[in-house]
Order: C-alpha cells, then structure tokens, then sequence
C-alpha cells in the first residue's frame, strides 16, 4: 500500500505521439473509458509512440497502465530503447519490455532513474491488428509506503458516483450518471512513532497524492486515483492503555482532479 | 442492441451524462479570440441555470437569462487579467471573455480490442454561448461566480451610431442584419462575427421587402416624415434596434442553443415534433418516459386581448393609430366572455398604414385566440429549441376520460340506462399526442433537470370564441 507523488504527467504540451494527438491527454484522466488510441496503425507491425517531456530532470520509479490493450510494448527514458527501467515488482519481466502481455492495468515498481523524457511504445495489440490504445498512464515516485496496513475491516474503498436521480411522473426512477469517483478510509492501529510521523510529514504536504492501495503486475485491479487527505490527523490517540502500543487513528482519502 | 441515438440515451434508465465549460480568451495584442478552445469544466462547483423564453412574458419580447458559474478558484485561475496567477494572465480582460457550454449524453462501449468508443449525443452538443460580463468578486470562500450574459449581450454592447455600412435612404430588416454580420472596424476587423464562430452561416435570416427609413445614417434624419425625434435610431445599442425592428417585423430574434442569431417568424421551427413527451400513465419505446411533473395547464387569458393598436406615427392625427378588435357584442364570444383588453404597440418605423394595419392583423390574429399553456419538469432533454413543436402524454388518473356532460340526463339509482348521465371520474390531465409550441425552457445543469412551457397548437382548445380573425375589425382609427 502505497501513496505516490502527482503524476509527472500533468500538461498537453509534454506530449509527442506519432498518431492521434487530440486523444493523448485521455491518459492523464484516471477515468479508462477515455483513452489514447492511436490512428491509423491498426497493424501489428506498426508502432504507436508516445513520449513524455519534462521540462526538468524528473525522478522516476513508480509507473502506472491502464486501460492498456498492448501485447508487445515497451518503457524506456531519455530516448533511448536501450534504457528499459529495471524493474523491482514481481511480474512477467525484470526490465520495462514485454512480449506477449495479457494484462490490461500493471502497477510498476522500478529502480529510480533521473530522466528527461519517457516513451511508451506499442507494437503488438493483444487482440491482433487493432489501434493502440492505453486510458490511463502515470510516471511517479513513491511518497510513503506504508510499513503496516489497516485490518480488512479498517479498509474501505468506494467506488462512488457523481448522478442525479429523476423520480418520473408515475413514481419511477431514471438516473443520469456525471462520473465516478473513489474514495477510501484506512483505519491503522498499533503503529509506530515513526510511521506515525511520516504520516504526519505527508499529512503536512500541500499537495494531492496518487493512491496505489495494492498496486501489482498481474491481475490487478486498478484501484489508482489522484486524491487528497481532509482533515482531522487523529493518529496521536494511543491504541491501547500503555503508550509503547503505539497509535491509532484514520485516513480518509478522496478523488482529486488529476 | 439499438443503434444509440439521442433518443435511446434520453430514455436510458441509467445513462452517463456528461457538462463541460470551455472559454475563448481575447489576445491583448489584437483583442481577438485564441484560435482554441480552453476546457475549464474541472474547476466547475456550480452550474446553475440556463433560461431562454419567447413571447412568455410579453408578446414580442424574447428574454435571455444570464448563466452563473461557481468556479473552484484555490490557486487563484479566474483572479484579473493582472494576476500571474490567472487563467487570463498575459490575455486582455476577463471580461467579453467568449464562453461554451456543452451538455448531453455519452454512449460507451468496450471493443473486443480493449477499445472504448464515447459516442455524444446531441450531435452538436452545445447548449449555451455567451460572454463573460459583470462583476467578478474574489473572497476568501475560495470561489467565484462567472457572470455570464447571452451572446445578444454583444448587440447590447454597441451603439447604432458607430455602425458603418448604413444608408440616408434606409434599410430592409434583412439588409440591417446582414450590416450587421459583415460589420468591420475599418481595418477588416469583424465586430460581430467572432462572436458568432466567425463565420457568416450562423447567422440565420430571410430576405424581407419593407424598407424602413429610420434606419439611417444621417444624425439629422427625421423619418418617417416629420418625426420629431432626430434619429432615433442612432441612439438606440444594436440589440434595441433589432428588437424595434423585431417589432415592427412581427418577427423574433434569439440566440439559438449553439450560438446562432436567428431573425425569423414565430412559426414552430419545423412542423414535426422535435420531441414527445410521454409521462404518467404512458409507455413509448422510442422515448420513454421523461415527465417528472406536470406543474399546470391552464388557459392563459391574461395573454387574451379584443384589441389592438399599433401607433405608428408620433404625428397627432387620426390615422396615427390603427387597430384591430373583436366586436364587443353579448353572447359566447372571446371579448364578451374575458373583457376587453387593449394591446399597444408604438412603432415609428413603419412608414405606412398599410404595414401598420398588417402588424395589427398579425398580432390581433396571435393574441385574440386564447391560449393553452402547459408547465412541465423533465428528466435530462438538453436538445429542444425554442419555437419547436413537441408533443405531450400524460394521463393523470386512470379512470375512462370519456365525456358525458350534456348528452343524457342524470338517471335514478338503479335505473341507470346507456343514454343515461352517470358519475365517472374524469381526468385533471390528459395529453394524448396533444401538439405544445416552446415557449420557455429551462435547463437547470445542476440537478439535470429542464423545465418547458408550451402553447396548445391546434385542437379545439386553442379557441377564438365567436370572433375569427377574418371577422376582426381592422382599420379602426382613433383620433389623437
């Protein structure tokens, strides 16, 4: 369980696709219904690139696909496909290249590498002979892991929705959905001083955090969204009569704009 | 499964919907539009509401409501042009600032590719276009509101004494509007046209033939003849004249949903209904079922009037006034049933009696009928128009609607025969494919819900009591 910093992946200008410009930022959006996909390259020994720019040299060592269609793709940095990011997850493959994929969403953990730009190439689509196409694609690094995780009654996600609901003229019920959105409650207890600390050090943050709760390679289920931490931090209550216990306390996270 | 069409996502039990805010800054080098549009729908907290009418209020006066948006403003986007900070910053004004609002349905289906399709329906799927104007205030809510003015705002905004392209001999209302689109700065600037996506199409407009002398360049014009006021005309914004035109034209000008300027009649749009409604006690395949709420029905007699008078010269003569009435005789008629009421108009810029009598025919032959209005809420139906022709169901009991009343006597209990008057309940409302002209809309964004009224078109409910207009009296005169 994991929190990670905002995407890298923030603004249209860092694009450069061989194909289908206006889609490219669908993949900011953690929503995969909108995705990239590519034009014109319906063809296995076609290529769909995609390269991320940064404007400055960025840390990378968490990288997120969803919505992902690709069999054969690959994850290099500055340009070169030489440099495949070694990856430190458990999963198909030790570097950022694979064959013969069959997975749609893979949370990637890999060594950090300070770079300029990262490319996503995708060759094979796993149904063969179709467009490219990925919905939902984010370059980070880790914030915190979380050294313990809440007991299966102290998590909670919720796939929540923005919608109106019209009751008709005879008592019937249409509803028109605006959008998803996640939200999760972690309940921690017994923890330690330290993690408790680094809680409050993110806590502090006055940002927004990428929320990877069981991020995995293989059969994931692609819980990952943008979110923020209201208020209260209520980790300084003691978990038990005996301070050495350690503390308790509760986080609620809430879906941001990516 | 059906082919989506607009249709099969307005009656979709749960359908994905979708609301999106885009604005066209001004460059400050130029002062003309960015080329692309900016997407601000994510900073939204706020829709509110979007409300057009024709002829509600008052006939010939079209009313646009301004739109209020409450805009999240934590790291200070939609401060003033002057703050590093803004969205504006580097751009001129906030203000006149062109903004979009789209809204509709979104169909979505997964390939066997791992493909999402997003189909939009309506095709075009803008709602509203218009500018920012007003007052933007800052507080430490965190939050601003957007005031946003109907795209006639633009009109409002410019005098008719700065118009070029003007004639001393006057102008036909298609020959105005026409100046008006193809009206320049000087320097091959078009005023008006970047409003309307700077292109000629979406001005929407017929020929007409009657030429009106006020509209006239000459600022010591006193037309029609002997007109006490010197040009009026150029005092007037340009949205004052279309409207006296409008007018004298018995023609309305709006706004359409996707930013179009439409000069027309006030015919329904198209003779087929845009749409039908189906409520209580209905079912359609095609539709569904998409009333909430009946609000009312009623016969709208304070639109009734048995008289019409159309001031046309300002000159104290007896032909200066020229009207048209109902004979106010006792018996089952319009004006005997609800009373006389006068209907006045002061127009100067019809030139003659004759065109002044025609406008007091048409107005007369609009507003001597009494008039059905119906007031409806409705799920989600973003595509309507103004002035189109939709069709209503709705059966508020369930009881035989059948009506008895005076073809049979009240029978004794227990004798009760066919001929016979017995005691069925009827229904308050019952709309089978009964014909509305829009007259309102209303589209709340927030809670996605429209609100409509219509006018009755024909049926016997649409009545003109004993006076048709081929009966009226026109060409009354009244002296003074």
């Amino acid at each position: 369980m994991e929190l990670w910093k905002p995407n890298h992946i923030n603004t249209t200008t860092m694009f450069v696709v061989n194909s289908a410009t206006i889609s490219a930022e669908y993949v900011m959006r953690p929503d995969i219904t909108y995705q990239y996909v590519s034009s014109g390259l319906a063809d296995d020994n076609t290529t769909a690139s995609m390269r991320i720019n940064f404007d400055q040299t960025t840390t990378v060592s968490r990288i997120a696909l969803a919505g992902l269609n690709a069999r054969e793709f690959r994850l290099f940095y500055n340009g070169l496909t030489a440099n495949a990011f070694v990856l430190t997850s458990t999963g198909a493959t030790v570097s950022s290249v694979w064959n013969s994929n069959s997975e749609t969403a893979m949370a990637l953990e890999a060594a950090a590498v300070d770079c300029t730009s990262v490319t996503l190439e995708m060759k094979k689509t796993i149904v063969a002979n179709s467009e490219k196409a990925v919905g939902y694609f984010v370059l980070s690094q880790e914030r915190l892991t979380f050294s313990r995780i809440p007991a299966a009654k102290g998590y909670t996600p919720i796939l929540n929705a923005q919608e109106v609901v019209h009751t008709l003229s005879d008592g019937l019920t249409r509803i028109q959905r605006i959008g998803n959105f996640w939200e999760a409650t972690l309940r921690l207890d017994y923890i330690s001083e330290t993690f408790r600390n680094q809680l409050r050090t993110v806590y502090n943050l006055n940002e927004s955090h990428i929320f990877v709760p069981f991020g995995t390679t293989t059969a994931w289920d692609a819980i990952i969204f943008p979110c923020v931490w209201p208020a209260p931090f209520n980790f300084y209550r003691f978990s038990d009569n005996s301070p050495g216990t350690g503390f308790e306390g509760t986080i609620e996270l809430m879906e941001t704009t990516p | 499964m059906a082919t989506p069409t607009i249709l099969t996502e307005i009656k979709r039990q749960r359908g994905r919907v979708f609301r999106r805010l885009k604005i066209k800054r001004r460059l400050a080098s130029t002062g003309l539009f960015e080329t692309d549009w900016q997407d601000i729908s994510a900073d939204v907290k706020s829709w509110g509401h979007i409300q057009k009418s024709i002829d509600h209020v008052r006939y010939a006066r079209p009313r646009f409501s301004d739109v209020t948006l409450l805009m999240a403003n934590d790291a200070g986007l939609y401060n003033p042009e002057d703050d590093e900070t803004s969205l504006w910053a580097g751009y001129a004004s906030q203000q006149r600032t062109l903004v979009k609002i789209e809204a509709g349905f979104v169909h979505q289906t997964l390939s066997a590719s791992g493909i999402w399709t997003n189909t939009e329906f309506p095709t075009n799927p803008t709602i509203f276009v218009g500018v920012i104007q007003g007052d933007i205030s800052i507080s430490d809510d965190n939050h601003v509101a957007l005031p946003v003015k109907p795209l006639l705002q633009v009109f409002r905004d410019f005098s008719c004494r700065n118009l070029t392209g003007l004639t001393t001999t006057g102008m036909t209302a298609s020959q105005f509007i026409q100046t008006l689109r193809d009206q320049t700065d000087g320097s091959a600037n078009f005023i008006f046209r970047p409003f309307f996506q700077d292109t000629t199409t979406m001005w929407e407009f017929t020929s007409s033939a009657i030429v009106y002398a006020d509209i006239n360049s000459n600022p010591a014009s006193a037309a029609p003849s002997a007109d006490p006021i010197q040009n009026e005309f150029l005092e007037m914004d340009v949205w004052e004249a279309i409207e006296k035109l409008a007018e004298a034209e018995n023609s309305v000008p709006y706004i359409t949903r996707d930013g179009a300027f439409r000069f027309q009649d006030r015919e329904v749009n198209s003779i087929t209904a845009a749409f039908a409604f189906f409520g209580r006690g209905y079912t359609d395949q095609d539709h569904g079922q998409t009333i909430k709420k009946v609000n009312s029905y009623k016969t709208k007699t304070s639109d009734f009037y048995s008289r019409v008078e159309v001031k046309w010269s300002p000159l104290a003569t007896t032909t200066a006034i020229v009207s048209t009435q109902t004979a106010m005789t006792v018996g089952d008629n319009n004006a005997w049933n609800y009373g006389h009421r006068t209907f006045r108009i002061e127009n100067n810029w019809l030139a003659t009696s004759t065109s002044a009598n025609a406008l007091a025919s048409s107005i007369f032959a609009a507003v001597s009928a009494v008039p059905r209005e119906v007031d409806f809420a409705t799920s989600f139906v973003p595509h309507l128009e103004v002035l189109d022709l939709v069709t209503l169901n709705y059966d508020s009991g369930d009881s035989n609607p059948n009506e008895r009343w005076d073809l049979a006597n009240w029978a004794t209990e227990g004798t009760q025969t066919a001929e016979d008057l017995f005691w069925a309940k009827g229904n308050a409302l019952n709309f089978a494919g009964d014909e509305f002209k829009l007259t309102f809309i209303d589209i709340n964004l927030d809670a996605l819900e429209c609100r409509f009224m219509g006018l009755k078109t024909g049926g016997t409910n649409f009545e003109v009591g004993g006076n048709t207009v081929g009966s009226a009296i026109v060409g009354d005169a009244i002296v003074g």
